[in-house]
């Protein structure tokens, strides 16, 4: 089994502790990441239940990358010891790592259950042949280790015991600096930036690659991919939006400023370079070409709650152009303009009771890669959908829902209702 | 669909940083006549060629550079742009243009 593979192998196995959220969203990115830069990986242990997964790869400068680009890894830690029990690992002898003099601090990791800072001294005291001899230094050690436990059972022992030297811990300060709790303009359909970036990296966006936003609105969707040094643009039927105008969301703003606009977004972070512009047209009017133009489309179309689905004659209620509609017309957009291979990764809103996967809408030319659900509600959650163009459009191709739309259809309504 | 002649009011030129890949790979995916034509109308459309090369390896780094200075580097910020079959004119302003259709253009 790979278990027994993993552990009989030479090459070194790391143990990536994962962000507890967003659990459906973890291994497609850490899958997707591998692709954008041909890393040939292979894991075992990953759950949903639990921030751990054994990783092996061919090459230790991996590690690096992927630190640098996943936005749902917390650390790395390359495994030395891996044990079913705390005692094996006390009893471990370290006998494959020479003695070590560095100044080192131990640090331990715990899922299922929160281990007192003394019962953590107790056991690194226990660990008998720690091939550590350098100094403790807890503000500035030469080197970090990691004891890493997850507990199924508060009550009883750890179930896996892992022990390591600290590799490397994923970028905060990406995330730090595109927060949107920063940024110069932002709105009430703003994109928090670990889901924004954790789009770019399933659209596996790279330098140079055409990326566009049909529902620009904010411009929150771009702001990844032009830090990825792709060249993007966008489109929205809501031109104040794009232009910055109106009431602020801002907490103690007004009205928006001059500068507080898609454009001005780009301006304050640098990235002005790649971001090629927008314009005001109706998504559903068809203002583009419909020709393989695009490497990627990235999206978050509106759910008909808060800035309700326009069109340019406002009338929403008597509209006949439904949720549903929406999504199979971007369908048939993106099968039409992506290039052969290209990505659409977009969010649907669902009613969580009445969707299935059959409520999909699906397009001949188009693949579904991944589909990773967000909750947002009891009853209500959205779901990131990559889809791949995996052959060229004919006439005739058109996109279509193989089962039952209200789970998305209905989502204003069902959202609305009192019961 | 609509196809849209340029005319200019008031044009910025931002340089940028120039990515021969990048602008190779999306003269397969431009519509090039009208490329030309939209570059001749902002006064940047001197040394490009009449027709796409066939050549897929085309890199003339001097075309390249005036290709990518008219795509990336020259944008309309004030202006109106016409559609030659209608003549409905959509404005351009703050470099936004406006291309929503009214209810009974659709």
């Amino acid at each position: 089994n790979l278990r027994t593979m993993l552990v009989g192998s030479p090459k070194k196995r790391f143990l990536v502790v994962f962000a507890h959220v967003f659990q459906e969203f973890r291994l497609p990115e850490l899958l997707s990441v591998c692709q954008l830069h041909d890393i040939e990986l292979e894991h075992d242990g990953y759950s949903e239940e639990h921030p751990y997964c054994i990783i092996r790869v061919a090459d230790e400068k991996h590690i690096s990358t992927l630190l640098n680009r996943c936005v749902m890894i917390q650390f790395i830690v390359e495994v030395w010891e891996e044990h079913r029990s705390r005692e094996g690992l006390c009893k471990a002898p370290f006998s494959n790592y020479p003695t070590s003099s560095y100044s080192f601090n131990i640090l331990l990791h715990s899922f299922g259950r929160k281990v007192p800072a003394t019962e953590k001294i107790d056991l690194i005291e226990s660990m008998e042949h720690l091939p550590l001899s350098g100094k403790v230094d807890c503000r500035d050690p030469d080197r970090v280790f990691y004891i890493v436990e997850r507990y199924t059972d508060r009550t009883a022992g750890p179930t896996d015991v892992y022990f390591g030297p600290l590799v490397g811990r994923g970028t905060r300060e990406i995330l730090d600096k595109f927060s949107v709790k920063k940024r110069l303009y932002i709105g009430r359909t703003t994109m928090d930036a670990q889901l924004s970036f954790l789009m770019a990296n399933l659209a596996l966006i790279r330098p140079g690659c055409l990326t566009y936003d049909p529902f620009l609105g904010t411009g929150s969707l771009l702001i990844p991919p032009a830090y990825h040094a792709s060249y993007c643009f966008g489109s929205d039927i809501d031109i104040k939006a794009l232009k910055g105008w109106g009431k602020s969301t801002k907490q103690g703003e007004e009205r928006y400023e001059q500068d507080q606009n898609v454009e001005g977004n780009m301006l304050s972070y640098g990235l002005e370079r790649y971001y090629l512009g927008c314009h005001a047209s109706d998504f559903s009017s068809g203002v583009l070409r419909r020709v393989p133009f695009f490497d990627v489309i990235v999206t978050d179309p509106p759910y008909g709650i808060r800035e309700a689905s326009l069109r340019v004659n406002k009338d929403i209620k008597n509209s006949q152009y439904s949720l549903s509609e929406q999504f199979l017309e971007l369908l048939n957009f993106a099968a039409a303009t992506l290039v052969l291979g290209g990505r659409l990764v977009y969010w649907i809103p669902v009613i969580r009771d009445l969707y299935t996967p059959a409520s999909l809408p699906l397009h001949p030319a188009l693949t579904l890669k991944y589909n990773c659900q967000q909750v947002l509600t009891k009853k209500s959650a959205r779901r990131l959908l990559v889809m791949i163009k995996t052959r060229e459009c004919s006439a005739e191709d058109a996109s279509f829902v193989q089962g039952d739309n209200t789970s998305h259809n209905q989502y204003r309504e069902v959202y609305f209702s009192k019961t | 669909k609509i196809k849209i002649l340029m005319m200019e009011a008031v044009v910025s030129t931002q340089s940028t940083g120039f990515n021969p890949d990048f602008i190779s790979r999306m003269l397969s995916r431009l519509d090039w006549t009208v490329f030309v034509q939209s570059a001749n109308l902002l006064g940047v459309g001197e040394g490009l060629p009449d027709m796409l090369p066939e050549d897929q390896d085309f890199d003339d780094e001097d075309v390249l550079k005036k290709i990518h200075h008219a795509l990336l580097e020259v944008e309309v910020i004030e202006g109106e742009l016409e559609c030659p079959e209608t003549g409905r004119k959509f404005p351009i302003s703050k470099g936004i243009p406006d291309l929503r259709l009214n209810e009974d253009e659709k």
